[in-house]
């Protein structure tokens, strides 16, 4: 983003020429062509005048060579004259001097041309007389001299003045040789001062634009590096909200209190941000809304102010999540998520709220407890979805009904109560019996109009009353007096009246309380099939973790439950749960490949076989878990497929549908073997009782072996419980029995443990497999 | 002074002996050489004398037999294309033993004197004429005998060079 290293921009923010210095370069060049051709040209021009100077006789050379030749010529007359040279002589001199006068000179003409005529005269008139000379006597010569001697005279004479033909001569070339140089010169002076001016101009305008664009770079760098400055500042301000707002989050995050976190946001971000204001509302409708002011000498743009404002608001948007979160945990902690109600945390605080209320101000704490009649039912034909709707529709016209200091809850399930304080017992009883009636009503939650009425249990605290929990059991035990078929529905708790109740009563009522609060547990015992020694399934089993007692076998509560008449409603949830527990875990625990899909095993009472519903019931339930109904199987007593010709239509229904029914303790009861044939049975289990410890033979082993017989006769597989000897394994795998169980293998284990064993025993088997 | 000159040409017409054929015409002056015939020197006459250890002459016909070289030049003087015959100036320095260092002065009948190396001469083929385009070389126009040198020769253009009317060649003295 920011480049301060040279580059073309920068070199181009430095130098760009222009189009008129390009014009001018140009013709820079083009004047210094001109003047290296015109200098050229002069030297050239100069040297030809030279060499035809020295090739041709100047007007003036010749002219001098002339008057040389002339004086010779006057000199040979005046030795003619003495007698020292003969009149050939003479005219040979005379001829040279024609030779002379007959050179072509640099004007390009004779000699004789550049004289003057007079000098042309005076030698006509002596070549008059030199024509005629003949070689006389010397006396005669002197005397033809001296008659001559004017003509020779003015010869001599106009030989001298040639001289200053000469000169004009040589004047005129000079100076045209001189003109000529200087016109050459002249235009290398122009040439050479329009070349320099100009050059001049362009390296003046090139060095200026060069400063310019010099500064023009310094104040872009100088510019950028600000910006980059200012950029960084902004960058670290950033950090350091950022930084900030990572602080007061995890703040936040640390549990400090929302209303501290919000007030220190103003001040921790006006610390930050200079010249910023920051306001939190922390009160009011507008809570948490963010203002924030930047002061007129604030050096934060927009966008870092935007910037840092939506950060502001990150924060108190994590504060107001986390103070909405707490408060949803809140409720969700105090009230039930289906119906919206207060759940039994709040019943137990608003009982002993109530209780305070009456020991302070006098008057009772009354607690209505009270569960849907025949609910089960109710959610057992028309599903649970419908069940839920009905319960929804209960708890809305309860929190309608209540008003005042009365609070409504629902504890589990179909059970709600309300708890307040009233003036006496009188006004309990009566609003509780108000509550009762309303209700009582028509609910059109199923596909049809259902009546729907209620069992109430009504407690009312006296004077030595055991605080809340004792007001909260009468209640629960005045509403299981109230589901007595003799009574009306509705009980109010007397404790001279019940205080006849047998433990019998307590023990069914905690069977009732273990229910509701999910003390029952289902733990698993691994079945085997004996040729390969791999489980193929589990059989789930019952316990009780009872609070203060441990974990209880079904032999030491099954007929509580069945008093408490809540044996129904715990094997259905058995149900459930088992089922659940094959698609959570059990499924997944197997090698589908080699052990081909598991099964899980569940014991049926005959009380549920007694329902209708119940083969719907276990159809619905295999459909809601996601369990193939091949990987159920149903156990059930020889008793009941005895004595229940209901039981066995449910269970054929069901089988013919892929569930698997196994007759379980097989030879405890009225064995009849000779009746299984016409039962809907696949498995034959038989009972521990027929299986020693240690080993299996004589009239046990040959009682099984017949068992297995005659069962694979009928198309049973036979399951053999209670084996922990290998060497009774080993008997039984012998005699061609298909399944084991027992401690050889594994006790009963809770879901976790029994999954981590069939994790371990596969593994072993693979191991030994491949070994 | 027209009158006088006149009468003197008279007086010394009726002087002259034994006027020779062909007498020089004053109106030949108006000729580019400048026109005064004169009678060529006779065949046997020296015309030319070269000097260095010893001292030779020679006559007319004798450089006449000797002129075998020709060299067809437009002769700076009179800027004419013309043509010569003659005898090489090397031949001349070698036969009276002048060496190319030496020194060495042309003079013409005039006393017109030209000093320069004997290697100068022979370095632009110096050329001793003796007739121009067939025929004697007339007195009036450098003759009848005269230095040329050949066009594209360094003295081609060096008119101090071209001596006409030769009559000696010498070795130059230190004065």
């Amino acid at each position: 983003m920011f480049d301060l290293l040279p580059n073309r921009n920068n070199v181009d923010a430095v130098f760009r020429p222009r189009i008129g210095q390009i014009i001018l370069s140009l013709f820079v060049i083009v004047g210094i062509a001109l003047f290296a051709y015109f200098s050229f040209t002069s030297h050239s021009a100069q040297r030809e005048i030279r060499e035809d100077l020295y090739a041709q006789e100047t007007d003036a050379s010749a002219l001098s060579f002339t008057q040389r030749d002339a004086f010779g010529l006057a000199f040979s007359m005046a030795e003619w004259g003495s007698g020292l040279q003969d009149s050939r002589e003479v005219q040979i001199a005379r001829a040279l001097l024609g030779q002379r006068l007959g050179v072509i000179t640099s004007s390009g003409e004779p000699t004789i041309n550049a004289a003057p005529e007079s000098f042309r005269s005076a030698l006509q008139d002596l070549d008059e007389i030199i024509v005629a000379l003949t070689d006389v006597p010397v006396e005669r010569r002197l005397t033809i001299i001296r008659d001559v001697d004017p003509v020779v005279e003015t010869f001599l004479t106009e030989t001298r003045l040639l001289s200053q033909a000469f000169q004009e001569r040589s004047r005129a070339v000079i100076e045209e040789a001189v003109q000529s140089r200087n016109q050459a010169e002249l235009r290398l002076i122009v040439t050479f001062g329009l070349v320099g001016a100009a050059l001049l101009i362009l390296v003046t305008w090139i060095a200026i634009d060069i400063d310019r664009g010099y500064r023009r770079a310094s104040e872009m760098i100088d510019s950028q590096r600000a910006e980059l400055k200012s950029t960084i500042a902004t960058l670290q301000r950033t950090q350091e909200v950022d930084v900030m707002a990572s602080k007061l989050i995890q703040q936040i995050s640390d549990g400090v209190a929302v209303d501290q976190v919000l007030g220190e946001v103003g001040t921790a971000f006006a610390g930050i941000l200079p010249g910023v204001r920051v306001d939190v509302e922390l009160n009011g409708p507008q809570r948490g809304s963010v203002h924030v002011v930047a002061n007129s000498d604030s050096t934060l743009s927009e966008e870092e102010l935007n910037t840092s404002v939506s950060r502001i608001r990150d924060v108190v948007s994590v504060a107001l999540n986390r103070e909405i979160a707490e408060q949803e945990l809140k409720f969700q902690r105090t009230h039930d998520a289906l119906t919206g109600l207060p759940n039994r945390s709040v019943l137990t605080e608003e009982t002993r709220r109530a209780l305070l209320a009456s020991e302070r101000t006098g008057g009772v704490a009354a607690i209505f407890l009270m569960d849907i009649d025949r609910f089960r039912d109710f959610n057992n034909s028309l599903g649970h979805s419908v069940g839920d709707i009905l319960l929804i529709e209960l708890a809305d016209r309860l929190r309608s009904t209540v008003t005042g200091s009365e609070v409504a809850a629902r504890l589990s399930g179909d059970e709600y109560a309300v708890v307040a304080h009233f003036r006496d017992r009188d006004e309990a009883v009566s609003r509780a019996r108000q509550i009762f009636d309303e209700l009582h009503f028509t609910s059109l939650a199923g596909a049809t109009e259902t009546n729907v009425s209620v069992s109430m249990g009504v407690a009312i605290s006296a004077t030595d009353h055991p605080g809340a929990a004792g007001l909260q059991r009468s209640s629960a035990m005045a509403i299981y007096l109230a589901k007595e078929a003799d009574r009306s529905g509705f009980v109010v708790f007397s404790e001279s009246e019940h205080s006849a109740l047998s433990d019998r009563l307590s023990e069914e009522l905690a069977a009732r309380n273990a229910l509701r609060n999910g003390e029952f547990t289902l733990f698993y015992q691994p079945i085997m099939r004996l040729e390969n020694n791999r489980p193929v399934g589990v059989e789930a089993l019952l316990r009780w973790d009872r609070p203060g007692i441990g974990v209880l076998c079904p032999d030491a509560f099954l007929e509580t439950t069945r008093r408490a008449g809540i044996l129904v409603e715990l094997s259905e949830e058995i149900i459930e749960e088992a089922l659940s527990f094959w698609s959570r875990n059990l499924v997944k625990a197997f090698d589908l490949g080699q052990d081909g899909m598991p099964y899980v095993s569940i014991n049926i009472d005959p009380v549920q076989l007694d329902d209708p519903l119940f083969a719907t019931f276990i159809v619905g339930a295999a459909r809601r878990n996601s369990v193939p109904l091949a990987a159920i199987v149903l156990e059930v007593t020889e008793h009941v497929l005895s004595e229940s010709p209901m039981a066995v239509e449910q269970l054929d229904a069901l089988r013919r549908q892929g569930v698997r029914i196994a007759l379980d303790d097989f030879g405890t009861g009225y064995s009849a073997l000779s009746q299984a044939q016409h039962l809907p049975l696949d498995i034959l289990k038989v009972d521990r009782s027929f299986i020693p410890i240690d080993e299996l033979a004589g009239r046990d082993r040959r009682l099984v072996s017949d068992i297995h017989a005659i069962a694979a006769t009928l198309g049973l597989s036979t399951t053999v419980e209670g084996v922990e000897s290998r060497e009774v394994a080993a008997t039984l795998r012998s005699l061609g029995v298909e399944f084991a169980q027992g401690y050889l293998y594994s006790e009963p284990l809770p879901e976790d443990e029994c999954i981590n064993w069939i994790h371990q025993w596969t593994s072993l088997a693979n191991a030994e497999g491949s070994n | 002074m027209v009158i006088a000159v006149t009468a003197i040409a008279v007086t010394l017409a009726g002087c002259t002996s034994s006027p020779a054929e062909g007498e020089p015409d004053p109106a030949a002056a108006d000729t580019p050489y400048g026109g005064f015939p004169v009678d060529p020197p006779a065949p046997d006459e020296v015309v030319l004398t070269v000097t260095s250890v010893g001292s030779r002459d020679y006559t007319m016909q004798e450089l006449e037999d000797r002129a075998t070289t020709t060299i067809a030049i437009t002769e700076p003087f009179v800027n004419r294309q013309e043509s010569f015959l003659g005898v090489p100036l090397a031949e001349l320095f070698s036969e009276n033993g002048l060496e190319p260092d030496q020194q060495i002065a042309t003079i013409a009948l005039n006393d017109y004197r030209y000093t320069d190396s004997v290697k100068a001469f022979t370095a632009s083929n110096g050329l001793l004429a003796v007739s121009r385009d067939g025929a004697p070389i007339p007195m009036d126009q450098g003759g009848p005998i005269r230095i040329v040198f050949p066009e594209d020769t360094p003295y081609f253009s060096f008119l101090d060079a071209w001596n006409w009317s030769l009559r000696s060649i010498e070795l130059a003295t230190d004065n």
